[in-house]
């Protein structure tokens, strides 16, 4: 180059210094609106991939909508690539703070050390009751390191898609008609009465203790943080929400809780893992806003989407379902039981039922028939009664006719028999006068022994011949009796001792006259006492006869008496009986109709009760079907496998320094466009007033460019060292606009 | 064949529908190694018709043959070439670069071609041995105009074209320049051309071009010339 032309240029330069630094000025102001911005958001990008490293954040999270298992954790190891695995929980409690129930997101640190809090004050927690929470906690409860904090005990804060308890609790169905009691009135025979007693008292028992409950047992929620009063021992960020940190609004933050705690694995029982965390090897060195890592993270999530999720997804919804189907088919099982057993009892209640009616309604044909029965009874009896009367009353008339004809038979016999009595007596007088003499004769010798013993026999005679002939005509009577006893011992005896006696009396005269006159006198007087034994049997048989025919009469009035006391009675009776009955009867109606209605109403309380079972039974099925369909809705798990970018911290982030780098690229335009325009004027002039050197460079035969090379070397040195100088000094983070709140020392 | 031929230069300025010629069908020659004046009073085209021939300016037509050259269908490219190599130029008003030295000035010149002549020596040539180092604020007048012509001479050309080299200079001053120049083509065997409106100075040249509104008048050959010691004016 020519020497001097370039001496010329830099002189010019030094000449033209102001509008030299002008552009410079204005190249620099543009540039470092353009770096200034632009390296900020390098360093915060590189300050913030720095301390994601340094925090050990995930490159990778896997998230399931069935949660995941430790069995999971070793697939997702095993996927080619992956550094590290680590299950993860985090659940929202609620605490109070300052009075206000606020929410706070409990995480539990990874054993393997991913996701590591950034330590602000205080250390980690170590030990179970010990925990971590973040700067806005701590202003917002006043509360300090060392200080506790306690959270509420939540339990069932799932919104699982799980099972419900279906309590299908229903009180005790119970339909008890009344006993039903047939009455049965018997109304007899008259003189008999008619009777109503009551029934066997049927006891329809349609008391069902039926249970149609269904109850899908849910696993008894344990707590999963073992403490709710926690020492805090260290102020920290957590750097999956880092732009959450401080203040009470945060710009642009989407967290969902209030505060993020952290607590040790010892803190935390749980089988399933909310997330699982993974590092991948040999990421460390790239920034994680570049497309390298971008590539690096997509090759691993395609590895692990293509290799073990569908087995997992599989795997682990199988083993939900598995578990939720078992519960179910229990409930529903145990569901059937009651049911069959409820249904039993109601058939057996409706069989009672049934029968019941049946009963009643035999009750009914047979009190229908009862009472017919009684009814015809009773004017059976009405009639009998009359019949009975009646017959009382001709009984009676002839009766009395009797006792009259009975009255003249005994007045005509009392005639016959007193008059021969009478006969008698007469024989008698004459007899025993004659007896009298000879016993007079003979005084104290009279055999009387004999003597009463031949009279005796001859009476016997006598009486047996009046007997055999009653119409024996006396004398012959006389003859006959004579004839027979003559030849009996008894005459001998007495003649024999008539004839002592006589003898002993002296009797003057013939003894054996004497004797045959004593003996005719005791023959006579034999025949006499025989005839007076046949007449008084006679009489007394006829006595006999008249009093047993009065008895007989009166027998017969006394029993017609009877009979119409009787009959009264029975009237009495067959009233009272009748009443009794038809009150029966009544009763027994009334009973059966209140048997009825109670029977009616144990029916409609058993249809109540039914329906209740029905409806219950309907509901527990409803909630089994449910229960099953909410299984249904269960879905296949889907594992979500996200990158960095799925955290609202680091995306957005991203977008900010984005937009903010997008306005470092179009606002230094704007700079640069100005720097332009003033540099295009400060050369326009600079070329204006050196236009005659240029003429005359051009007639010392300087090509045109060589000439422009001269303004070409002014301008570019102006913009290149004002531009270069700054982005020099951007590129040294030097500036102070560089440093940010990730500058601070981290341990 | 003369070693510059200016043939019916038309140079035609348009300006608004108004047609200016600043050469209406000028023409002359010159031959190697003369030197020439160009005389004729303000706005007869002399200016305009050195510009031409140096290669600052271009003809509305006809041509202008140099060395063989049509130099007038010259593209622009060979327009500088002929502007650097074979053109030496001398304004009126020096022209030098204020930011250089006097040396550094004519270094610029002499380093655009290969074959210049040193640019110390030039300056000593013209006189200026003491002043190589001095910013042109820093030289007179004539002074200037010396470095002005070191620096055209140094290039080594063809032709040496002064726009009224003396214009801007007094009396004693002019002569030495002139000399200067004089001395030049004698000595140097360069074609030196010089513009004047002081007619005066006609008798130093070998050729006198008058001009008259844009015509050349009159060519007058000078077979004496007069040193110009030896002309008062």
């Amino acid at each position: 180059m020519n020497r001097a032309y370039l001496k010329d240029i830099f002189r010019t330069i030094k000449k033209n210094a102001k509008r030299f630094l002008a552009i410079l000025a204005i190249t620099a102001l543009g540039l470092t609106a353009f770096t200034g911005i632009t390296a900020a958001c390098r360093d915060l990008y590189r300050a913030a991939d720095r301390f994601y490293d340094q925090q050990r954040l995930f490159d990778v999270r896997v998230l399931s909508t069935l949660g995941l298992t430790d069995e999971d954790v070793e697939a997702i190891h095993a996927v080619t690539g992956v550094e590290t695995a680590s299950g993860a929980y985090s659940e929202t409690v609620h605490l109070d703070v300052n009075g206000q129930r606020q929410s706070a997101e409990m995480v539990m640190l990874s054993e393997q050390g991913l996701n590591r809090p950034w330590i602000e004050d205080g250390s980690m927690p170590e030990k179970a009751g010990e925990i971590a929470v973040t700067r806005k906690y701590l202003e917002a409860s006043g509360k300090a390191l060392g200080d506790t904090l306690t959270i509420e005990e939540d339990l069932n804060e799932d919104d699982d898609a799980d099972e419900d308890a279906a309590d299908a609790d229903a009180p005790e169905g119970s339909a008890e008609p009344e006993p039903e009691r047939e009455p049965e009135p018997e109304p007899d025979e008259p003189a008999e009465e008619p009777d109503a007693s009551d029934d066997d008292d049927d006891g329809l028992n349609t008391d069902i203790d039926w249970d149609a409950e269904v109850e899908i047992e849910e696993e008894p929620e344990t707590p999963t943080f073992k403490s709710t009063t926690y020492t805090i021992t260290a102020m920290v960020v957590d750097p999956l929400d880092i732009s959450n940190n401080e203040g009470t609004s945060a710009f642009r933050s989407t967290a969902t809780t209030d505060f993020t705690f952290f607590v040790t694995p010892a803190d935390v029982d749980t089988e399933v893992y909310t997330a699982v965390y993974l590092t991948l090897e040999g990421l460390s060195g790239l920034d994680c806003y570049s497309a390298a890592y971008e590539d690096a993270v997509n090759t691993a999530i395609g590895l692990i989407e293509s290799n073990i999720m569908a087995q997992r997804q599989q795997a682990r919804y199988d083993s939900v379902m598995g578990e939720a189907l078992e519960i179910i088919t229990d409930a529903e099982d145990t569901m059937n039981e009651k049911f069959t057993e409820a249904d039993e009892q109601f058939s057996d209640a409706w069989a009672d039922v049934e029968e019941a009616k049946r009963e009643l309604a035999d009750g009914e044909a047979e009190l229908t028939a009862e009472e017919r029965d009684a009814l015809q009874k009773l004017a059976d009896a009405r009639a009998e009664l009359e019949d009975g009367k009646a017959k009382l009353r001709d009984g009676e008339a002839e009766l009395d006719k009797g006792e009259a004809k009975l009255n003249s038979q005994a007045k005509a016999a009392e005639k016959t028999f007193a008059e021969k009595q009478a006969g008698l007596d007469t024989a008698r007088a004459e007899l025993s006068a004659g007896v009298q003499q000879l016993q007079g004769i003979l005084g104290e010798h009279w055999p009387e022994a004999e003597w009463n013993a031949l009279v005796e026999t001859a009476a016997g005679v006598a009486a047996g011949l009046l007997a055999a002939t009653p119409d024996i005509d006396s004398t012959a009577l006389a003859q006959q009796v004579g004839a027979a006893v003559a030849a009996t011992q008894q005459m001998a005896d007495f003649s024999a001792a008539l004839g002592m006696a006589a003898g002993m009396a002296g009797y003057p005269g013939d003894i054996a006259e004497l004797v045959a006159s004593a003996a005719e006198a005791g023959i006579g007087l034999g025949v006499l006492d025989g005839s007076q034994q046949v007449l008084d049997a006679g009489k007394q048989t006829f006595n006999k006869q008249i009093a047993a025919a009065r008895k007989k009469i009166s027998d017969g009035r006394a029993e017609i008496a009877e009979g119409w006391r009787s009959l009264a009675e029975g009237e009495a009776e067959l009233d009272a009986e009748e009443q009794k009955a038809l009150r029966e009867l009544r009763d027994a109606w009334q009973e059966l109709a209140e048997g009825k209605q109670e029977l009616a109403e144990g029916e409609a309380e058993l249809i109540e009760n039914e329906e209740k079972y029905q409806e219950k039974k309907t509901e527990a099925e409803e909630k089994l079907a449910d229960a099953y369909a909410e299984l249904d809705d269960i879905d296949m798990a889907q594992w979500y496998v996200q990158d960095r970018g799925s955290l609202d911290s680091y995306s957005s982030l991203d977008t900010d320094l984005a937009s903010i780098g997008a306005i470092g690229k179009a606002f230094p335009v704007l700079f640069l466009v100005v720097a332009l325009l003033v540099s295009l004027t400060t050369m326009s002039r600079l070329v204006e007033e050196e236009r005659g050197l240029i003429g005359t460079y051009k007639a010392l035969g300087f090509g045109s460019f060589a000439i422009a090379w001269k303004y070409l070397v002014y301008a570019l040195l102006a913009s290149l060292l004002g531009g270069g100088g700054r982005a020099t000094c951007s590129a040294s983070s030097l500036c102070p606009s560089c440093s940010s709140s990730f500058s601070r020392p981290s341990t | 064949m003369p070693y510059i031929e200016f043939n019916d230069i038309v140079k035609e300025y348009n300006t608004g529908g108004l047609a200016i010629r600043a050469l209406d069908g000028a023409s002359f020659s010159v031959e190697k190694g003369e030197l020439a004046v160009i005389v004729g009073s303000s706005g007869a085209g002399k200016t305009t018709a050195l510009n031409i021939l140096g290669g600052m300016d271009s003809a509305t037509s006809g041509d202008v043959i140099v060395d063989g050259q049509n130099v007038s269908r010259y593209n622009k490219k060979q327009l500088v070439n002929y502007r650097r190599l074979d053109i030496g130029f001398v304004f009126q008003f020096y022209n030098l670069v204020p930011n250089l030295t006097a040396l550094e000035n004519v270094e610029l010149a002499a380093q655009i071609r290969p074959d210049s002549l040193d640019a110390a020596e030039t300056l000593t040539k013209v006189g200026l041995a003491e002043r190589i180092d001095n910013f042109p604020a820093q030289l007179s007048g004539g002074e200037q105009q010396r470095v002005s012509i070191a620096r055209a001479i140094a290039k080594n050309p063809k032709l040496l074209l002064c726009d009224e080299p003396t214009g801007a200079l007094d009396y004693t001053t002019g002569k030495q320049i002139l000399q200067l120049l004089q001395d030049t083509c004698r000595r140097d065997g360069i074609t030196v051309l010089i513009i004047t409106h002081n007619s005066a100075l006609a008798p130093m040249a070998d050729r006198v071009i008058r001009f008259k509104s844009g015509k050349v008048r009159d060519i007058t050959q000078n077979p004496n010339p007069t040193p110009i010691s030896e002309i008062e004016w």
